[in-house]
């Protein structure tokens, strides 16, 4: 297993995306590491979005619970860096790297479906504590709230990206989807 | 009665005659309290073409049912009467801790009735009323009166004052209380100038009984948790209401240079986190609000330095700030406690400021109609100075004391275009053209030109969808869909209930109807269910529009400014937007079961919310 944190990790985890962009079909699945990958593009190539988050510091890691019927065995950390407006990066990350985030947004992998596929308002959600923000403190609390347009606009972006959910797939594609779990558990510690 | 204190004081300052009333159990169950009962006794006692500021206008102080209860932010009283700066139904509505310390003293309400030949003001103490001469407090500003009166009569008083802008019937004059708290809005100070009467200070012990303890209780005590733990809250908390700043500039919706633009390229100057990095020194909050959205505030460099206040708040920031294309937050915050001081509403002022510097920049207004000041955009010194002179109506603060519509209309030159007013009330800082539907709110709102009449701002500009409604999403704000206006009918009568209960409306973004109601079941013992709400609200709501109707006001004024309907927005996420308001008007008035020619509420509609009264009044007795 590759260390967390380290060059080779990463290193490697890029080549893992690398390979998978050509050998998976568009749409990807949602919280697979291309989709995860073609999200930070969208972040990084979207006007909107370094407008509405000129004034942003600070990372943030999304938790999806584990959620078997999804194939989360698991909780999933997805982490966000984000600074003034850039999207640095979003990769997905083992628990002990998710858990440093300046903002750690957690919530059932159905209520993030429902957010993601907009069924659900963000803004709505982070307000009333639905998308737990852990731990709850008020100084971060008051930049989240600050920061609505932006979490509107992540949502949007990730629409755009892909809809295809895993609890949504074919048997054959859900079995391929927890293999690439697995691995990303056994190589990365994910 | 429970929840209120079933009394009323009737104060003729005419004659200093004082009496007693009760509140009849029908018309609590019928108007809950606060606005409601307020708009009530004025829609029965005000007859229709009277002057506001003459001797037919009352004035009527209601605190809300729940307020004095320890419910979360449910502290706030209303102030009722015909406004002078509109000419139609006007109320205020202030937090602080007056409202609760109104009714310890043992009354709901006041009602001021008549004119006093000298200046006076009144004190109630434990259910004792009396009218005593304010000769030595008349002249003062509202922190001195509120000085001497805690001197004179013990700290343990609270104090609702004007200033000298009220004295001097400044037509957007506040009412303060606890200071800093302004019942602010529509030229309330005024009438109260135009009465005599300086202050009123009230203290007492009297209980306010709550008819179900425990289930209040119980109720209370989950939404203290969840606002313990709510992101909207701790943003409040953390920035004050200045936390929008931002997010309505980055919609390009901040007005800007009298809504020239709905972008201010020096958002950041001015925002929630300027403001705690230059002047915060603390968080306040209202009675029994753990959201504490004030701000205690010092100014700590430039010429105004070790000047201290409470403030700004959003509106006062983007007004005196975007709107007037000043980014000083020294000389915004000194703004504000000069407001503050001689009792003025700070949106109408900083607005009519702003009007100003158009005029002056389009050649309307010249150096020699301001004696000698440049009152253009930017320039800090000009808005102080300005404040002082409008209070004072000293030189062409005289002008400026009139408001907006009236100035317009005596300059004229075209400046009626961008005189940014509905119905005489100055616009708050939100620009319509960036979010369309808060444009029909600002058309419809029943006290003229007004954003928390029905609190579109949230689901649009922040994005933050209002609980207490079944369905408050707007799709899309640039687009304006007709089967959203229910959305504004919705806000409005819903946050009518608030203004009669006493809540804070922020509460509306976190609790849902369900919890409110049984909240007012839980204080009053009645049966009070989520169908009682929402009539309730929809009846206040169409009584005050029909003491609108009989003073005339028809469909044609349910509009906006001209800038706003046919200049496009320069720039920005709106660029090119204007407001079609004629896609909204209709659908709007078909939800709330007003006649599309006249506006007026039709005689189903009232007959429905058991106005029956109302109708002749409106309609004359062919429709009886
Ligand atoms: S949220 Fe602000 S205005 Fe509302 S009650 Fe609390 S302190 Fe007062």
């Amino acid at each position: 297993m590759y260390k967390a944190g380290t060059k080779e990790w990463e290193d490697y985890y890029d080549k893992l995306v690398a390979q998978r962009k050509k050998s998976e079909s568009i749409p990807y699945i949602v919280l697979t590491p291309e989709w995860v990958s073609e999200f930070e593009k969208k972040i990084q190539g979207d006007d909107r979005y370094k407008q509405v988050a000129k004034t942003w510091e600070g990372s943030v890691t999304l938790v999806f619970k584990a959620d078997p019927e999804a194939g989360l065995d698991k909780d999933l950390f997805v982490l966000m860096d984000l600074w003034h407006g850039e999207c640095r990066s979003v990769k997905i990350v083992p628990s002990e790297i998710g858990r440093n985030g300046d903002y750690v947004l957690e919530a059932e992998y159905g209520r993030w479906k429902r957010v993601l596929k907009k069924e659900l308002n963000v803004v709505k959600e982070l307000a009333t504590n639905k998308l737990k923000l852990v731990p709850f403190n008020f100084k971060n609390a008051a930049k989240l709230a600050a920061a609505a347009q932006a979490a509107l606009r992540l949502v949007d972006l990730s629409g755009q990206v892909s809809n295809k959910f895993p609890d949504d797939l074919e048997s054959k594609e859900f079995d391929s989807f927890k293999a690439l779990l697995k691995k990303l558990n056994t190589d990365f510690g994910i | 009665m429970f929840g209120l204190m079933g009394k009323i004081l009737r104060v003729n300052l005419t004659d200093k005659n004082i009496s007693e009333e009760r509140i009849p159990e029908e018309v609590a169950k019928k108007f809950l309290g606060g606005r409601g009962i307020a708009s009530k006794y004025l829609f029965d006692e005000v007859k229709s073409g009277i002057d506001p500021l003459g001797p037919e206008n009352k004035l009527i102080f209601m605190s809300g049912l729940l307020a004095g209860t320890p419910s979360p932010s449910a502290g706030r009283y209303s102030v009722v009467a015909k406004s002078p700066l509109t000419n139609i139904w006007a109320q205020s509505n202030s937090g602080g801790r007056w409202g609760v310390d109104l009714k310890h003293s043992g009354f709901d309400g006041i009602i001021f009735e008549g004119i006093s030949e000298k200046p006076v003001y009144l004190v109630i103490d434990d259910g004792q009323a009396e009218i005593r001469d304010a000769d030595d407090l008349w002249g003062k500003n509202v922190t001195e009166t509120t000085g001497v009166l805690k001197e004179k009569l013990g700290n343990k008083f609270n104090v609702a004052a004007i200033g000298t802008a009220g004295e001097n019937l400044v037509k957007y004059a506040a009412i303060m209380n606890d200071i800093h708290r302004a019942a602010g809005r529509c030229g309330l100070g005024a009438v109260m100038g135009s009465k005599r009467l300086k202050a009123i200070a009230v203290n007492g012990t009297m209980e306010i009984k709550i008819a179900d303890k425990k289930t209040f209780q119980e109720i209370s005590k989950k939404q203290y948790e969840l606002l313990g733990e709510n992101i909207l809250g701790a943003g409040l908390q953390g920035y004050g209401t200045t936390l929008v700043l931002d997010i309505v500039n980055v919609c390009g919706g901040l007005p800007t240079r009298n809504w020239q633009t709905g972008v201010c390229s020096f958002a950041e100057d001015i925002n929630g986190e300027s403001l705690s990095e230059k002047v915060l020194v603390d968080a306040v909050g209202c009675f029994a609000c753990p959201i504490k959205c004030g701000r205690r505030t010092e100014i700590k460099k430039g010429p105004y330095t070790g000047e201290k206040g409470e403030g700004p708040e959003y509106e006062t920031v983007a007004i005196f700030g975007a709107m007037c294309d000043n980014s000083n937050l020294e000389a915004i915050t000194m703004a504000n406690y000069l407001c503050n001081d001689y009792g003025l509403d700070t949106i109408s002022c900083g607005s009519t400021i702003a009007f100003t510097m158009e005029c002056f920049e389009k050649g309307i207004l010249k150096t020699e109609d301001t004696g000698g000041m440049e009152i253009s955009f930017g320039n800090s010194d000009a808005i102080i100075e300005l404040v002082h002179r409008i209070a004072k109506r000293e030189g062409v603060g005289d002008l400026l004391a009139e408001g907006t519509r009236i100035m317009a209309q005596r300059l004229g030159q075209g400046s009626e275009r961008f005189a940014m007013h509905v119905k005489g009330l100055e616009l708050p800082a939100y620009d319509s053209r960036a979010a369309k539907i808060t444009g029909l709110a600002f058309a419809t709102a029943n006290r003229g030109g007004d954003h928390v009449t029905g609190y579109v701002q949230g689901p649009t500009f922040l994005a933050s969808p209002f609980l207490v409604i079944e369905e408050s999403e707007i799709e899309d704000p640039l687009k304006e869909n007709p089967a959203e206006t229910k959305v504004v009918k919705d806000l409005e009568d819903a946050l009518t209930v608030f203004d009669a209960v006493g809540s804070c409306k922020f509460m509306g973004m976190a609790s849902d109807a369900q919890e409110i109601s049984e909240i007012i079941a839980a204080v009053t013992g009645w049966k009070f269910e989520v169908e009682d709400f929402r009539k309730i609200g929809e009846r206040i709501y169409n009584l005050e529009r029909a003491f609108n109707v009989r003073e005339g006001l028809t469909r044609a004024e349910d509009t906006l400014p001209k800038r706003l309907l046919e200049e496009p927005l320069p720039e920005g996420p709106a660029e090119g937007n204007v407001n079609n308001l004629g896609i909204l008007l209709d659908p709007y008035y078909e939800f709330r079961g007003w006649d599309k020619t006249t506006g007026k509420p039709t005689p189903e509609k009232l007959r429905e919310l058991g106005l029956e009264n109302v109708i002749k009044q409106i309609y004359g007795s062919k429709e009886q």
